[in-house]
Order: structure tokens, then sequence, then C-alpha cells
């Protein structure tokens, strides 16, 4: 398993694939800081509780800006298709064969596939966090405490603000969840990937589910079905920002998650221990 | 009797109720190159997917070494290499990195051993090269390579001289001949090349169909032996007449549901005689046939016969 392991992390982070997701964390972010940059030369002067825009623009904000965006749009993408081609890629290139006609388990192989992806995704993430909170703290100058709109949080109207020290940790232990969603996601990709056996088919359907499920959130349509659309608990992140952390709300999530990535993860290793392997 | 390092019996798969391997009984023997053939389509290479567990069979057994290999597929591979089809490999690692990952997931990532084996196939000059980069015969020989990666007493190679030049096939012959004269390895040897099998091997089985319709010595299928093949309506009553007669003979295969085949030892001039001898007991003899000085003569009348 220890080869195996390390054989999967070293597939995940060969230097293609690393340089165009790592790379692309980079335009990502000099997009985000760009942006901050002309909202502050346009709305600069805004009031913003007894301090104006300008002043609340510093590196926590940057890398509150980026989160939305960020975990919602971007990673998810990259994690449905890094989720789908982790056995459909494989499977499309051959290279599954060459290791399946070893003393390898399948289940282990799925595993070890998953364990390195959860790697990746959490490297990703910590990536996109790192290098928006260093690039906007040289670029604004400064760190300081956090304006949170709830607003683009989907929370209501109004701001928070938190102070700098409890903003740092509110958005490291936001990024975390995220991350947690991004595997479940993943988990998700990996599924198709072993149903479709084709990369492109796998990211279609993984992202599919993802952005049916939040349309389906966002236009209130069957009310009794949201609670249980993986999206609704996935945004779990956002909570952490409420002035008091709703920790009961957090764990009813964590738990919702944790089911939806398990059963994920025990249907790919059911289907994939029947599967004739043809590639 | 020599070791059976590889057995199936009664090996069945079928694809949409369609049997693609058909109650198939192989016996490989230690020390040996077994050549495995049968016309395009015949099952060869899904017989040899089922043995490497790629794909689940419906029916039979599979021992590996006295392993079931179905039940216990992990340790029946340890110590089994292969080449199924083209091999694949990460194109953005070395053939170096290639093969210590590969041969790590069988338990032996050692760098002499991949050194050995690179130069064996006489990929040591390429060794840190992007397999990227490899042409399709490069690509054989590395896969010849990562089969004798984790010391394998048994090899499966599928069509292993595919897409190498005269010089590549020359060499690969060469070195199944010398894994098995001298390192002792089994080799399980897929081929459509008739005249390579002839050289090389010492036992083969032909499949059609799914099914075996012969399996036998390469010697006594060239007429190095006084040998007849006889296809009959009830094998085991034609067995116990010829044996009676004093011709030593022994099921080779089936035809189908209804016939089989007998190997007899018996001189080609002798065939009229246990032709008689069976046609007198009414038995219904379908075929009766010497074996040849070719095994490609061999081989086309044996799957024509089958096709009509």
């Amino acid at each position: 398993m220890k080869h195996l392991l390390w054989f999967e992390l070293v597939k995940c982070f060969n230097p293609k694939r690393s340089a165009v997701s790592f790379l692309l964390v980079v335009g990502f972010v000099a997009v985000i800081l760009l942006g901050l940059w002309l909202q502050d030369r346009a709305h600069g002067k805004r009031k913003v509780a007894d301090a104006t825009l300008s002043e609340y623009l510093n590196a926590p904000m940057c890398v509150l800006v980026a989160e939305s965006p960020g975990l919602f749009l971007f990673l998810p993408i990259l994690a449905a298709i890094l989720g789908a081609s982790q056995v459909a890629g494989e499977w499309q290139g051959g290279t599954l064969r060459m290791m399946m006609i070893r003393p390898v388990s399948r289940s282990g192989l799925l595993l070890a596939k998953f364990a390195s992806l959860g790697v990746y995704l959490l490297l990703l993430v910590a990536w996109l966090f790192g290098l928006t909170f260093l690039m906007g703290w040289a670029w604004f100058g400064k760190l300081g405490s956090l304006v949170v709109p709830n607003e683009i949080l989907g929370l209501g109207g109004g701001f928070i603000i938190l102070p700098a020290d409890v903003a740092i940790q509110r958005l490291l232990f936001s990024y975390l969840l995220a991350t947690v969603s991004l595997w479940s996601l993943a988990s998700l990709g990996l599924l198709f990937g072993i149903v479709f056996e084709q990369t492109a088919s796998a990211a279609m359907a993984a992202l599919g589910v993802y952005f049916i499920s939040h349309i389906i959130s966002a236009t209130g349509l069957f009310s009794e079905l949201q609670r249980y659309l993986p999206t609704h608990h996935w945004n779990w992140w956002n909570r952490i920002y409420a002035s008091e952390i709703p920790w009961h709300d957090l764990l009813q999530h964590g738990l919702w998650i944790a089911v939806y990535t398990a059963a994920c993860l025990g249907l790919s290793i059911g289907l994939f221990l029947r599967k004739d392997i043809h590639s | 009797m020599s070791t059976v390092v590889l057995q199936t019996r009664k090996l069945t798969k079928r694809y949409k109720g369609r049997a693609v391997v058909n109650q198939l009984d192989l016996t490989v023997h230690a020390d040996e190159i077994y050549g495995f053939l049968g016309p395009n389509g015949a099952g060869k290479t899904t017989t040899m997917r089922l043995i490497l567990g790629l794909v689940l069979p419906d029916e039979g057994v599979i021992e590996v070494a006295g392993v079931d290999a179905i039940l216990h597929r992990q340790r029946a591979l340890r110590q089994v290499g292969a080449v199924v089809e083209a091999p694949s490999f990460y194109p953005d690692l070395s053939a170096r990195h290639n093969l210590m990952h590969l041969g790590a997931l069988s338990g032996d990532c050692r760098r002499p051993r991949v050194e050995e084996v690179l130069e064996l196939v006489g990929l040591q000059h390429v060794a840190d090269d992007r397999v990227g980069t490899f042409s399709f015969g490069m690509k054989q020989r590395l896969g010849l390579a990562q089969a004798l990666i984790p010391d394998s007493k048994l090899v499966l190679l599928d069509e292993p001289t595919n897409g190498l030049d005269p010089h590549g096939i020359k060499d690969t012959r060469e070195l199944m001949r010398r894994l098995c004269r001298d390192l002792g390895v089994t080799i399980f040897l897929s081929s459509h090349l008739l005249s390579e099998v002839e050289q090389v091997c010492d036992r083969v089985g032909i499949i059609d169909q799914g099914q075996k319709i012969l399996e036998d010595r390469v010697a006594a299928l060239l007429k190095l032996e006084h040998v007849l093949y006889v296809e009959v309506g009830d094998p085991a009553q034609a067995q116990g007449l010829l044996s009676a007669r004093g011709w030593r003979c022994e099921p080779t295969g089936r035809h189908n549901g209804s016939t089989g085949r007998l190997k007899v030892h018996a001189d080609s001039a002798t065939a009229a005689e246990v032709n008689e001898c069976l046609v007198r007991a009414g038995v219904r003899v379908h075929q009766l046939l010497p074996a040849t000085h070719s095994l490609e003569q061999l081989f086309v009348t044996l799957t024509e016969n089958l096709r009509r």
C-alpha cells in the first residue's frame, strides 16, 4: 500500500498537470487582486462601518474575496476533472491495465487514488490561500481586520467585522472546510470515472451534478429536497464567518458530507471490483 | 512429470450470453515455452486477461503455481509478469522510473534488478529518457522489461514481437529462450506468428471460438513423432477401442459439444487401419489428420475445419 500511495502521488503531481493547476491558481489570484485594486480606485472612499473601504483592503480581505469564486467555481471544476481522470484517464491511456496485471488490490488502488488526490487538492487550496495572502499583503501592504459582506457569502445583507487575529483563524478554517467539500466532489468524479471509463464524460457528469444541485438550491425549487442536495452541505465553509460559529450546523453538514463521500467511495469500490478491465 | 505452473479448468467467459472463452482447459508446465495460438477473435487475449484477473470469469478455475488465481489473485500474481496487448506507460516518467514504480507494486523495486532488465531488453542507454519520446518498438521492449521485474517465474506475453524490427524480433526470441533455459522462467506466449511459435515453443495450445481444439508438444505436431489426430463423435469409446488394439492414445481437446479429438501414437501409414477400427465399431470419424511438417498447415486445417 505504501508503494501504491507513493506511485499515485507521483502521478498526481506529474510536472505538466501540476504546472497547469498551480499556474492557473496564480492567474486566478492575479485577477482577484487586479479586481480589488480597481474596486479600490473606484469605490475606495465608500464608508464601511466606521472606516473607508480602502482601509479594509488588506491581505485577509484578498483571501476572503478569492474564496467565493475560487472554492465555489474554480477549484470544484478542477476537483471534478481530476477526480474523473484518476481512473478514467488511466483507463483510456491503458496504464490501468499495466497496474492491474500486478498483485494490487482494486480497492487499495482506488483508496490510494483518492488519498493522493486528497493531498493534491489540499495543497492546491493551501497554494490558493498562501499565494492570495502573500500577494495581497505585498500589494496592499497591510493585514488587519476583516470585513465580511454577508451578501456575497449568501448570509443576507450587512457586514460582519472580524478582528485581525480571529480573521486569519476563520479564513484558515473556512478554506479547510472547503477542501473537505472538494474531496467529496472529487469522490463523485472518481465514481463517474469508473462508470463511464472516459474522463470527459465523467467530469461532465460530476460537474453536472454539482451545478444542477446549485441551480436547484438557487431557484428554491424542490424545497423538500434542498437538505439532501450535496451543494447544500458542500457550501458549509461560508458559515464560518458568522459572528458565532454555528457548530451544531457544521457538525450536521460534516456528517452529510462524510456520508456522500463514503457512499461515492463505497459505490466506486463496489463497481470497480466487478468491472472487467478492457483498456 | 514437471510441475504445473498454470492451469485453467472449464474456464468460461461470456459477453451478452455469448461465450468468448468456453470451458477452456489449459495446462502449462514449469520451464517450458507454451505457445498459445488461435485466429483473431478466438479468445486468446480474453484468456490472458482472465488469468491476470483483469476480467472476471463466469465459470471455471485458474491456478497459478497451485494458487487459486480467482480467490487469491494478489498471491497468485506475485511472481507473474505480463504484457497484454500493446504496453502502455506513463509518458512523463523515464523508462527507469516507470520500471521502478511498476516493480514496486509487485514488491520488487531494487535498482540493480531494474538495471538488469533494462540491459536485457537493450534499453539501458535510454533509461533516463521520457517514455513519451519512445517508439512503439521501444515501448514493446520496455513492456517485456516490466514483465520481468518481479523476478517472475511465469511470464505471459501477448504478441511480444509486434512492432519490433528484425533485430528486435531475433533478440526477443533469444531472450525468451534464455529466460526459459537459464533462469527457469515459464513463458506463455500468445502469437499469430506460427513460425515464431515453431521456433521457440515447447508446447502449443490452439483455441478457436473460445474452445481448445488442440494442445500438444510442438515436436509431436511437427511429425517429429508418429502421431495421428482423430476427431470423433465419441472420444471415450474411440480411446477404448484404439487402446485395445494397442495404439496409445489420449484426448487433446474438443471441437464442440458433440465431438472430441484424440492424439493417436501411430504412423500415418496406419491411418486407414485406425479409421477402419473406429468405423467398424460405429464411431463416427469426422477428421483424421496426420501430424504435419508445418504448424501453419496444421493450424489452418484445424481452424478452417471448425468454421465449415
